[in-house]
């Protein structure tokens, strides 16, 4: 369905012309902005930042927006813009490891489950029904209990959750590529099964992953933050959007806006990566560009 | 008799205040109206029978429905009579008592006798027969050999060896409640959240996690309570608290700083303030690798600003603790030596003691005090080459944190106890016995243990005193505590209620409370 992305991939079309054709539409546009912004200010913020955002100040706690701090200070008087900002660069770090951890695992997974004897594609699918049946926060509830909490196990528990989501896609578009006869012909002329898959089937299904992949981004990152808020996620002092929030809720009668600019770069990233999955989709999905 | 507090009646009781405020009744006559309270707690009530409550909170609602030898007066730690007539210290192991006649039991069990005493105080201070369950609070009868009925009313509580905090710690407080022999042997398990006294108030609701509810007792022999009813309810966040009381569906609450400043500005509600009788410090495991050099632990204390932790935990409200016990009680070492954070001082230290680059783990409840007071100590000790990873934990794990063999791991910690008018009785955690249970430092001083020993017993109050403060000095010397605060108490109610509590406010009086 939305080989698309695929066949752009392949001619060469590149990824300019993918950004095009999603900043085509208005939805798509703003998407493309926000994420863009995003992204450059979580690859920047060491150099933008102001502040080094672990520094406290107690005398200055609570200061609000100035000339110093543009959007004030937090209760331990730490530069609330550079902790924003840092907090996008951990979001943006956990989504990225997280994502791409799954992405590799459920699709080798997902591949695997399609070549193997059926034995082996049920084992792989009761797992990933397995994994599927935990709510993802009761998971990562229990994972953290065991482990501890950190940022590498927010990646982790992420990258499970997302396997299975990978895995089943994989498969399906390999289980429908598989009788293709380009991939008989390919056979037939002796070439091997990893010359196959890596040459001719991953290069087919990727598209589909990718655009899932970005839609998955808005995910990583409210499970993120969170994890963070409830204490679960990035240990302090590191900065995270979930922890700014919990911060800001705590001391919410001392100041309010630790929690609202905090929540408004939640809420933008999560509509950002939002709109402009969507809008890859789109632009990735022929039919509907045949509609247009 | 006990029935369980339904949600409808909370509401009907929360509608009741609402009509109240609608009706714009001036304060005053709100006050005179009102015959019921509603006050929060932030723990569960769990368990009203005094052999096994589960802390000050159940201890609150005891003092209530129970009575006891003697009490304290209201707002003081001063003692009165209270099922007593008469307590005397006949010789430095017993103390004789005279009941009055005439004290009755609810449901129907009958007059409190000399029997009732003694089975009150043996079957916390003694072991259980075959097969029971020893009390929690054993320690609070320590020493005791026996209570011998010598009349209906008339007994005498005979000691091992002389004890100087027998009447405050045993006889006054929760263990000295006097319960029914009759009704705790009818009760069974059930007796824990079915509590039969011969208080002022009578416990007729208690649902888990919601709360209770007190009802005057109409066969109280004592004074008269001005509330009808007290409505304890359990709401554990703060925020909600603060929510609560704007609302009008509490009436008194104790909250942090942070939380209780804003609420100054609320029209009808009264802020005060108060030092508390609990107390914070940063502890050392000194068995653990390089903590056990007592260079490394006093540059830790010297690389500490104890005063910035403070403005950072409780917007700097909180008093500054200096030593063990906080100045409100007996033993207080007055001259105990402030500490002020000095980097190059603590730098000298670790370079005698040769220790570069050290890490240690900071373990805390996750309370917003202590995350703030964490994250300040861990920039603090990162000057002096000390790395902190703070590891903030849930209440479950975090009071398990200092046990058995998962104690020897502890590299650091905050902590905070709640204290009671006796210098023993806070001391007590400290002991080499407690190494394991609540000795997190597993700080283990013969000195300490042989003064602590002395002073349970000492009956001269100077010689007490000093013996308390000697032991505060070892304390010190062992550079395994950074004390914090004795915290401050934030007591936010209705403007027209007057609570009443031990000083230290973590007592509560609620027999006492009155219509101001």
């Amino acid at each position: 369905m939305m080989a698309g992305l695929s066949d752009s991939i392949r001619s060469g079309d590149g990824v300019a012309g993918v950004l095009a054709r999603v900043s085509r539409s208005f939805t798509g546009l703003v998407g493309l902005l926000i994420v863009a912004a995003i992204i450059a200010i979580a690859a920047l913020a060491p150099f933008i930042a102001p502040h080094d955002p672990d520094a406290i100040d107690v005398l200055n706690r609570f200061s609000g927006p100035s000339a110093r701090h543009w959007l004030g200070s937090d209760h331990l008087g730490r530069d609330l813009a550079s902790r924003l900002m840092h907090g996008a660069t951990v979001a943006m770090a956990v989504a990225l490891a997280a994502i791409s951890a799954g992405l590799t695992i459920g699709t080798a997974l997902g591949i695997l489950a399609a070549y193997l004897p059926t034995r082996w594609e049920r084992f792989i699918l009761i797992i990933f029904d397995v994994i599927l049946s935990f709510p993802s926060l009761i998971l990562a509830l229990a994972i953290v209990a065991v482990f501890g909490p950190s940022t590498v196990m927010v990646v982790l528990i992420v990258a499970i959750t997302l396997i299975p989501q990978f895995g089943r896609v994989a498969r399906a578009q390999v289980l429908t590529l598989k009788s293709a006869p380009f991939l008989e012909a390919e056979r037939i002329l002796g070439a091997s099964s990893l010359r196959i898959v890596t040459s001719h089937v991953l290069p087919n299904i990727v598209g589909p992953l990718l655009v899932l992949a970005s839609m998955d981004v808005p995910v990583v990152i409210t499970i993120e933050a969170g994890l963070s808020f409830l204490g679960l996620g990035v240990r302090p002092p590191q900065s995270s959007w979930g922890t700014l929030i919990q911060d800001g809720y705590q001391y919410l009668s001392d100041s309010w806006i630790p929690v609202l600019v905090s929540s408004v770069a939640l809420v933008l990233a999560t509509l950002g990566f939002t709109l402009f999955g969507e809008a890859l989709r789109d632009a990735a999905d022929p039919r509907l560009n045949r509609e247009r | 008799m006990t029935t369980r507090l339904t949600r409808r009646e909370m509401m009907a009781g929360a509608s009741a205040l609402g009509l109240a405020g609608a009706a714009g009744l001036p304060g005053e006559a709100a006050a005179q109206a009102r015959t019921s309270i509603n006050v929060r707690i932030d723990r569960e009530l769990a368990n009203f029978d005094p052999a096994f409550r589960s802390g000050p909170w159940d201890a609150n609602v005891m003092r209530s429905v129970y009575q006891r030898l003697l009490k304290q007066k209201p707002n003081s730690a001063e003692l009165e009579p209270d099922a007593a007539a008469e307590v005397t210290q006949s010789s430095p192991t017993t103390v004789d008592f005279r009941l009055k006649p005439g004290q009755m039991f609810t449901d129907g069990f009958g007059a409190m006798t000399a029997e009732d005493v003694k089975f009150s105080f043996e079957r916390i201070g003694l072991p259980p027969a075959a097969g029971g369950t020893p009390s929690t609070y054993r320690g609070d009868w320590v020493n005791l050999d026996r209570v011998e009925v010598t009349g209906e009313l008339t007994g005498r509580i005979v000691l091992k060896a002389p004890r100087a905090n027998l009447l405050d710690i045993a006889v006054a407080d929760g263990s000295g409640c006097i319960v029914s022999k009759k009704a705790v042997e009818a009760g069974g398990s059930g007796y824990a959240t079915k509590p039969v006294g011969s208080g002022p108030f009578t416990l007729t609701g208690y649902e888990r996690q919601r709360g209770a509810v007190l009802k005057r007792n109409p066969t109280y022999a004592g004074p008269r309570p001005a509330f009808e009813e007290i409505v304890i309810r359990t709401i554990s966040d703060p925020r909600t608290t603060d929510l609560a009381l704007r609302s009008g569906e509490i009436d008194f609450a104790i909250l942090s700083p942070s939380v209780a400043e804003p609420l100054r500005s609320v029209q009808g509600l009264s802020v005060t303030e108060q030092p508390s009788i609990a107390y914070v410090w940063m502890g050392m495991n000194v068995e653990k690798g390089p903590l056990q050099d007592v260079r490394v632990r006093r540059a830790i204390r010297l690389a500490l600003d104890v005063d910035q932790m403070l403005a950072a935990g409780y917007a700097g409200k909180a008093p500054r603790l200096n030593t063990l016990l906080p100045p409100q009680i007996f033993g207080h070492w007055s001259e105990a030596p402030v500490y002020r954070r000095n980097v190059a001082e603590a730098r000298k230290l670790l370079a005698e003691a040769g220790q570069t680059n050290l890490r240690f783990r900071l373990t805390i409840l996750n309370q917003p005090a202590f995350q703030s007071m964490a994250l300040v100590a861990q920039a603090l000790l990162r000057e002096v080459g000390i790395a902190i990873d703070v590891d903030t934990q849930e209440g479950g794990t975090y009071w398990s944190a200092g046990e058995g063999e998962t104690g020897k791991n502890l590299d650091l910690f905050l902590l905070r106890f709640n204290g009671k008018h006796d210098p023993n009785f806070i001391m007590q955690w400290f002991r080499s016995t407690q190494i394991g249970t609540w000795n997190w430092q597993r700080w283990n001083s013969p000195a300490f243990d042989k003064l602590f020993d002395e002073a349970a017993g000492e009956l001269d109050r100077a010689k007490r005193r000093q013996m308390a403060i000697d032991a505060q000095k070892l304390m010190d010397e062992s550079a395994a505590f950074v004390w914090l605060t004795n915290e401050v108490n934030m007591l936010v109610h209705r403007s027209w209620l007057k609570p009443s509590a031990l000083p230290g406010w973590l007592d509560w009086q609620y027999d006492n409370f009155t219509a101001a």
